[in-house]
């Protein structure tokens, strides 16, 4: 058990953490504004002041989008990793970011819209088509239901690149550069106006996560062991996996595809902290919140006047991470996860 | 004045892709009885512990639990009736021993209630009681495997149950944790169900025993009564001797096995 002192500690550093990072975020970008300009803008904001418009207009939706996202991720990926039981699990993996590739593509290609908002209702339709999918194909095999959701994920996924391809192998350039940024992710699109929607989703995903948690983390003893603890396994599943995909689908819409983080974060925060404990959870969150915010500021700032996608520093990041992450594990074996006799 | 037996099975029959798993099982099982249930492998003593905590339906015949059919309980209400210790869990995931026994909180929790003082209590007495508390933040997985049985019971205590069920809980322990994993769940005072292998360790343990064989129920009564030798060429296909031997704490009168070997080939 932790002593309520630690977990205490883990709360106020990591909230002091998100408190710092986030003005840290305002202050950093293309411009280098002052410690005075960014408090200003907090606290009395005066909109003739384009500096403070640059905070307040610009950098302060965003950097709220990439924390949303960032959190949004780690809880869908721990999710999905908990309901398959299998620590690689990511929001991606079940075709959802390939369903969102193929609504984007449908409208670009034959209906040659470009707006935003199009895109991002798009993108969710496509993603709900591919979540629809599975849980039909799932539903129907409950006896085997994580191998056949886990397979069936995969095959959904070429299906959907398979159409996405043949879709951009007939369209004009342009809109393959708009489809590859798309893929890429960012969160120069982020605006007030919209940004309601992501956070909504966010939190009320977070708090069922919550009232769950028990029931949910019962799914890590198996299925056998979670209905002799009076757990309907079928449904918290399929309601979980249903919640998380649709947690997925507002943040591709809302940013595209960004992947790693949803698998990184519940992995490195799992290190630490059971998900067992609701201080576990709050974490998972929270860490995935500051890292995508800092990936955000390494997005706007790594190139002058150029932005890098996200996805490419998270990609980046995750992949060497896992690399670390297998030798670390080698080296040590009979470690974290290394099951004994 | 007849006393309610805790369970009470009718015609149990239960099929599985068209194959006939348990045909037609009646027996009835009393409160703070020990019963052994045995078997060659294939028998259906697991599918018919799975019908038992309600994991597998019956194709055919009646179960009742305290005198109500075992469907019109709930699955979380008849979870805080029964537990069950199973034989491989999942380790997948780093997940603390204390995490662990904590699950078994999970039938008497709604949704929104948080673990109090009491109940954390509760949890680490039966983490004591196993004998574990020096590996309180150790992961599960890391537990060797008569430590994670003695975890599992931990967290049946901590679900505070009337029945204990267990599937095959000895299979691959030392001697010694075999009979100290017994003790520990007879310890509890409740009424157990447990599959065994070894047929000399369920006479020395249980009150009863029951024998299945390619699904149908063919003894059931006391050790003494149920292990003979006949049955064991019938049953388990081998050559043994069974004599008596006394057993503690009452000093009672136990079948003993003694297998015959190098006749087969």
């Amino acid at each position: 058990m932790i002593a309520a002192k630690r977990i205490a500690l883990i709360s106020i550093l990591l909230l002091s953490l998100c408190c710092f990072s986030m003005l840290m975020a305002l202050k950093i970008g293309a411009i280098d504004l002052s410690w005075h300009t960014v408090i200003q803008a907090i606290i009395n904001f005066d909109p003739n002041v384009l500096q403070q418009r640059v905070v307040v207009e610009l950098r302060l939706p965003r950097t709220l989008l990439a924390m949303s996202a960032g959190a949004g991720l780690a809880i869908a990926g721990l999710i999905l990793q908990t309901v398959t039981r299998n620590p690689l699990a990511d929001p991606y993996l079940f075709g959802i970011s390939s369903g969102a590739s193929f609504g984007v593509v449908v409208l670009i290609a034959l209906f040659g819209a470009q707006s935003s908002l199009m895109m991002s209702g798009a993108a969710f339709v496509g993603s709900l088509l591919s979540i629809l999918l599975l849980l039909f194909v799932a539903k129907r095999n409950a006896l085997q239901q994580v191998e056949t959701m886990l397979l069936a994920g995969v095959a959904l996924s070429f299906l959907f690149s398979a159409f996405t391809s043949l879709l951009l192998y007939w369209s004009d350039p342009q809109a393959i550069s708009a489809i590859l940024f798309w893929n890429l992710g960012s969160f120069a699109r982020a605006s007030w106006q919209w940004l309601w929607l992501p956070c909504l989703v966010v939190l009320l995903s977070f708090i069922t996560l919550l009232v769950m948690r028990r029931p949910l983390n019962a799914l890590l003893l198996g299925d056998e062991s979670a209905t002799t603890l009076g757990v309907n396994v079928g449904r918290v599943r399929i309601g979980m996996l249903l919640l998380s995909s649709l947690l997925t689908a507002v943040l591709v819409a809302a940013c595209g595809g960004v992947g790693f983080v949803g698998l990184m974060i519940p992995h490195i925060v799992r290190f630490f902290i059971s998900q067992a404990k609701v201080i576990g959870l709050v974490a998972t969150a929270l860490c995935g919140s500051l890292l995508m915010l800092w990936v955000d500021v390494l997005s706007r700032t790594l190139i002058d006047n150029q932005e890098l996608p996200v996805g490419v520093i998270t990609a980046a990041i995750g992949s060497v991470f896992f690399l670390a992450l297998l030798i670390f594990k080698n080296r040590r074996s009979g470690g974290v996860g290394v099951t004994h006799g | 004045m007849a006393v309610t037996p805790q369970f009470q099975v009718d015609k149990l029959s239960v099929q599985l892709g068209g194959k006939a798993i348990l045909k037609a099982l009646s027996f009835a099982i009393n409160s703070g009885e020990f019963i052994g249930l045995l078997g060659p492998n294939g028998a259906g003593k697991s599918t018919l512990l799975r019908t038992l905590y309600q994991y597998t339906a019956p194709s055919s015949g009646t179960l009742f639990f305290n005198g109500k059919p075992l469907a019109s309980y709930g699955r979380k209400a008849y979870a805080r009736h029964v537990a069950v210790v199973l034989q491989d869990i999942p380790t997948e995931f780093t997940l603390p021993l204390f995490d662990m026994v904590l699950m078994g909180l999970t039938p008497n929790k709604s949704l929104l209630a948080t673990t109090t003082a009491a109940e954390k209590q509760a949890i680490l007495h039966a983490i004591e009681q196993v004998g574990l508390s020096h590996k309180l933040e150790q992961c599960f997985s890391s537990l060797s495997g008569g430590e994670k049985q003695r975890a599992m019971i931990a967290r049946a205590m901590v679900q505070t149950p009337q029945v204990l069920i267990m599937d095959e809980p000895t299979s691959h322990l030392d001697i010694k944790y075999q009979i100290q994993i017994m003790e520990l769940a007879k310890q509890l005072g409740v009424t157990i169900i447990a599959s065994f292998h070894d047929l000399n360790l369920a006479s020395a343990l249980c009150d009863r025993l029951l024998v299945l064989n390619n699904g149908e129920l063919v003894a059931d009564g006391l050790p003494l009564e149920v292990i003979t030798e006949s049955l064991l060429s019938q049953v388990f296909e081998v050559c043994a001797e069974v004599s008596t031997v006394r057993h503690p704490p009452n000093n009672s009168e136990i079948p003993h096995i003694r297998f015959h070997y190098g006749y087969q080939l």
